[in-house]
């Protein structure tokens, strides 16, 4: 279920029909509401509401009839409207315009007043069921009686009766006169009167008896034949459509209850997942939906009537269907989406009114949290207030005031500015540069005096590296110094054993050894020298711009019968155009040629070594390649440290130092040095800032004397 | 036979460089501090001093500075820095020429025999021969008419090309020349990054008149500009 649930087609269809059956349940239901005694009550159409409502209406003209005829029995005489709806009536009431029949008798003598049956036909033998009622009326209706009064008589505790007689007079009535009081339609109760307006003589009274009824052969065209052929079609298929609309009703339950458990959660992801629709703020979603809601039952109701009055038109059903699926709409993606956020437990946090507060939360604690200072800050502003308003009942006293406080403001912002710039010199390169604290505000003050701290800190660390740097380069310089005095004596005595008459070959041998590490030990004295005063910087280093093509060639030449000697042939590729860079020339020079002289040890016999010169983006690129007699498992960066060499086994005359030696002349002279390994193949790249050439190299050359 | 006084704190130097220069048939004499080489100066006649600078008392260089104030014999200095501070220092007080150590033997020789010779053939000399068809600069004598080269005295044997180069370099001292000016010049050919040929030909001539090819005196590189004579 939860799997199926997460299929998006599956979701949009269950979320379609929902709204569909949701829209079909309604409809279906409020019709069968407005049915419902046509499918429960089952007693037949004379016994509906929908009949009852009919006779109603006609029971009421027919006591209109009743009245204006009685009025005319009274009158003799009925005014020309009153005569006018008398025959309006007459003529709808007539036994062939309607199916509804009545009589009007006395209530007293029984009477017939008036009747649209047949002559001679009986009320119970024409109509379904006779129902019964009766009318009653007076004529000037309690004229007369307004005048009686009452007289409370102190002495015998009843009231006395004035009753006002047909001529205007007055006459006293006392209880013992019950008989005339009887005239008048009064009553002696032994304490006050009862009034009986039947028995009054001065008035007219007559009450009337109707009995009405529905003719069941139904002869006529009218309202309640067309009442009785839609009861008998609805009584056919009610209960269908009442099956039909609990099915409805149901699944749209159901389906919705499927969407409500599977709403948020989506194929190949865990937990809740919120579409953009879910991110919408609650509550101003709710608000644009109630609003849309409110808006389509306005455009609806004027449809509903409509319906109502004239029947199922087209126009209208389509009209009423779109407005039922928009009010679905709203309610269903309503419920969907307030799930959902239950389950991603953004229900609350994603409203606007729970952002504002949680933002004036943040503020609020902010201000805590940093309390003494906000604390001053606000009492400071609350005092600025007071000093408002107080100036402000003074008009001279506003510019002064508000002037001071401007002149404060920007005494803070100088100070500011003050710490601010210390803090760059002290950051710039300049750690023992102390900020002036006098006069400073308090808090400002504490920030430079932590500032000051900090560069303090600082300048010694420079120091003792500095120090540190320094005792290593001369430690390093003295070491060889004494090394090298010994050395010579064992390089020049080594030699002169090498002089003496020694026949024997493994002496020779020794002394074979002797010569080769003596000279090796001289090398690598030489270049410890050198890589240390190279990456300590106390090289001096004279720029000047040179050529760098003719470096190289220059280095070629130096380098021509070494190559030559490992059968290593070089190939060049050089720029048509000169390029200048630069750079200091003796240590470009050693750069080059610890990069040759690697390549001289360690490349592969019979291969060949590339140099190419190159113009990249205001640069000059010096690329050497070769090909490695050895495996190169070393990563690039660990061959330029100290005394790391590509032969793990040592045995070649390198010292370990040429490439860092050559890294940190480059770097010295402002150029930079990379290596990269592919393979057997091994790139180093020497890489100068362009320089303009010199001017002497624009000039041409003269032919020399 | 040449006298040469050997001063050195480290003994076993001292009596090394003693085999080495009675060998070649020199005499010499020894001192191990500045203060003994002045007194060893003073009591006999010297021909070539050879001085360490880092000495205890009386160092190289205030040995060499006192010992200018009197004699023009031929000081070379052996130093264990390679700063060229210390051998601009000690060139400027008056030594004529400075070893580092660790050094080689051949290359002892082969500078006391250079300093020698030009010792000698100025005091004798000086101002002598056909000076319009003769450049010299240091020790290096070019006759152009002979189209013979000697230095200290000593005949070489150049390539035509060598020679050529040599005398272009000799015309100018002083002045740089780039390998393409230069292959233009010697070769008379516009060059045609042939440069390569230059250096090496340059390379060969630094060989035969330098004593130490990788520190030269005459011919020096000026990397990434070309070559020049050196004017001494």
């Amino acid at each position: 279920m939860k799997q199926l649930g997460t299929r998006l087609a599956v979701r949009v269809l269950a979320f379609l029909l929902a709204l569909g059956t949701g829209v079909g349940g309604v409809w279906a239901s409020l019709f069968i509401f407005s049915q419902w005694d046509t499918l429960w009550t089952g007693v037949g159409y004379y016994s509906s509401n929908s009949c009852f409502q009919n006779m109603n209406i006609w029971y009421n003209q027919v006591v209109e009839l009743a009245r204006l005829l009685q009025y005319q029995e009274w009158d003799a005489k009925l005014s020309y409207l009153d005569e006018q709806r008398l025959a309006d009536l007459e003529y709808k009431l007539d036994d062939t315009r309607t199916n509804f029949r009545f009589s009007i008798r006395r209530n007293d003598t029984g009477t017939l007043v008036y009747t649209n049956l047949e002559d001679g036909a009986s009320m119970e033998g024409s109509v379904h069921t006779v129902y019964r009622d009766s009318i009653s009326m007076s004529y000037n209706d309690g004229t007369e009686r307004r005048g009686d009064y009452f007289v409370w008589n102190g002495e015998k505790q009843f009231y006395l009766l004035y009753a006002v007689l047909d001529d205007g007079s007055e006459q006293l009535i006392t209880p013992n006169d019950a008989s005339l009081a009887a005239k008048y339609g009064y009553t002696f109760n032994g304490y006050s009167w009862d009034y009986d307006q039947s028995k009054d003589t001065r008035l007219l009274y007559v009450e009337l008896a109707v009995e009405y009824g529905v003719d069941p052969t139904l002869p006529v065209h009218d309202d309640f034949y067309e009442g009785a052929a839609d009861f008998t079609e609805y009584a056919r298929y009610l209960p269908a459509l009442a099956v039909l609309t609990v099915v409805l009703d149901l699944s749209c339950v159901l389906l919705c209850a499927f969407l409500c458990r599977t709403a948020g959660r989506y194929p190949d992801q865990k937990g809740i997942h919120l579409t953009w629709f879910d991110r919408i703020p609650l509550d101003l979603l709710l608000l644009l939906e109630a609003w849309a809601f409110l808006l389509l039952l306005a455009g609806g109701d004027p449809m509903a009537v409509a319906l109502n009055a004239n029947g199922p038109t087209t126009d209208l059903v389509v009209g009423l269907a779109l407005v039922s699926c928009g009010i679905g709409l709203c309610l269903l993606s309503a419920l969907l989406t307030c799930i959902v956020r239950i389950r991603a437990r953004t229900f609350w946090s994603n409203t606007l009114v729970w952002r504002l507060i949680s933002v004036l939360g943040r503020a609020i604690r902010n201000i805590v949290n940093s309390w003494p200072l906000t604390g001053r800050t606000i009492l400071f502003f609350l005092l600025y207030l007071v000093g408002t308003v107080l100036t402000g009942l003074t008009i001279v006293l506003i510019p002064v005031y508000q002037g001071l406080v401007l002149w404060l403001l920007c005494r803070w912002t100088i100070q500011w500015k003050r710490v601010r710039q210390g803090a760059q010199r002290i950051l710039g390169g300049d750690p023992n540069f102390k900020i002036d604290t006098k006069g400073l505000y308090r808090d400002l003050a504490e920030h430079a005096r932590q500032l000051n701290d900090l560069g303090g800190t600082i300048s010694q660390a420079v120091d003792e590296r500095i120090r540190s740097e320094r005792f290593r380069a001369e430690l390093i310089t003295n070491v060889s110094h004494d090394l090298k005095t010994p050395l010579t004596s064992i390089i020049n005595y080594v030699d002169l054993l090498k002089k003496e008459p020694i026949d024997n070959p493994q002496i020779q041998s020794y002394i074979e050894v002797l010569t080769r590490k003596s000279l090796r030990l001289k090398k690598l004295t030489e270049d410890l020298v050198e890589a240390s005063k190279a990456s300590t910087g106390t090289l001096p280093v004279h720029l000047e711009p040179l050529s760098m093509v003719q470096l190289v060639q220059q280095a070629l030449g130096e380098f021509e019968e070494k190559f030559a000697q490992n059968r290593l042939t070089t190939v060049t590729r050089y720029p048509d155009e000169p390029i200048w860079i630069q750079a200091d020339g003796h240590h470009l020079w050693r750069v080059i040629d610890n990069l040759l002289s690697n390549c001289n040890k360690y490349a592969l016999e019979g291969t060949r070594v590339y140099l190419d010169i190159e113009h990249q983006d205001n640069k000059a690129v010096l690329s050497v390649k070769n090909i490695s007699r050895e495996p190169l498992n070393i990563p690039p960066e660990q061959l330029m440290e100290r005394f790391v060499r590509g032969d793990s086994s040592r045995t070649t005359d390198g010292s370990g130092l040429g490439l860092s030696i050559a890294r940190s002349l480059t770097e010295l002279q402002g150029g930079t040095f990379d290596l990269s390994i592919d393979g057997d193949l091994f790139k180093a790249t020497v890489t100068f800032p362009l320089a303009p050439p010199p001017e002497e190299a624009l000039q041409p050359l003269s032919p020399p004397a | 036979m040449y006298t040469i006084l050997v001063c050195d704190d480290d003994k076993d130097i001292v009596s090394a460089l003693d085999i080495y220069l009675t060998s070649e048939g020199y005499r010499t004499v020894k001192a191990y501090d500045g203060l003994e080489a002045l007194k060893a100066a003073e009591t006999q006649p010297v021909d070539l001093i050879l001085m360490d600078i880092m000495m205890p008392g009386l160092d190289g260089i205030r040995a060499t500075a006192k010992l200018r104030e009197k004699y023009n014999v031929p000081i070379i200095l052996l130093t264990a820095k390679s700063e060229d501070a210390d051998k601009v220092l000690g060139l400027n007080i008056g030594a004529d020429d400075y070893i580092t150590k660790p050094f080689n033997p051949i290359e002892v020789i082969a500078r006391v025999k250079s300093q020698l010779r030009r010792y000698t053939s100025l005091g004798g000399k000086s101002g002598g021969g056909d000076s319009a068809k003769l450049l010299t600069n240091g020790g290096i004598a070019l006759d152009d008419s002979a189209k013979s080269v000697t230095v200290d005295g000593d005949r070489v044997n150049l390539t035509p090309l060598e020679y050529n180069i040599l005398l272009l370099l000799l015309k100018n001292p002083g002045r740089v020349f780039s390998t393409s000016q230069i292959y233009e010049l010697v070769w008379n050919d516009p060059s045609l990054g042939s440069e390569n040929t230059v250096a090496v030909h340059i390379r060969h001539l630094r060989e035969k008149i330098e004593i130490d090819p990788a520190n030269p005196r005459y011919i020096k590189v000026v990397w990434g500009l070309g070559y020049k004579m050196e004017k001494i």
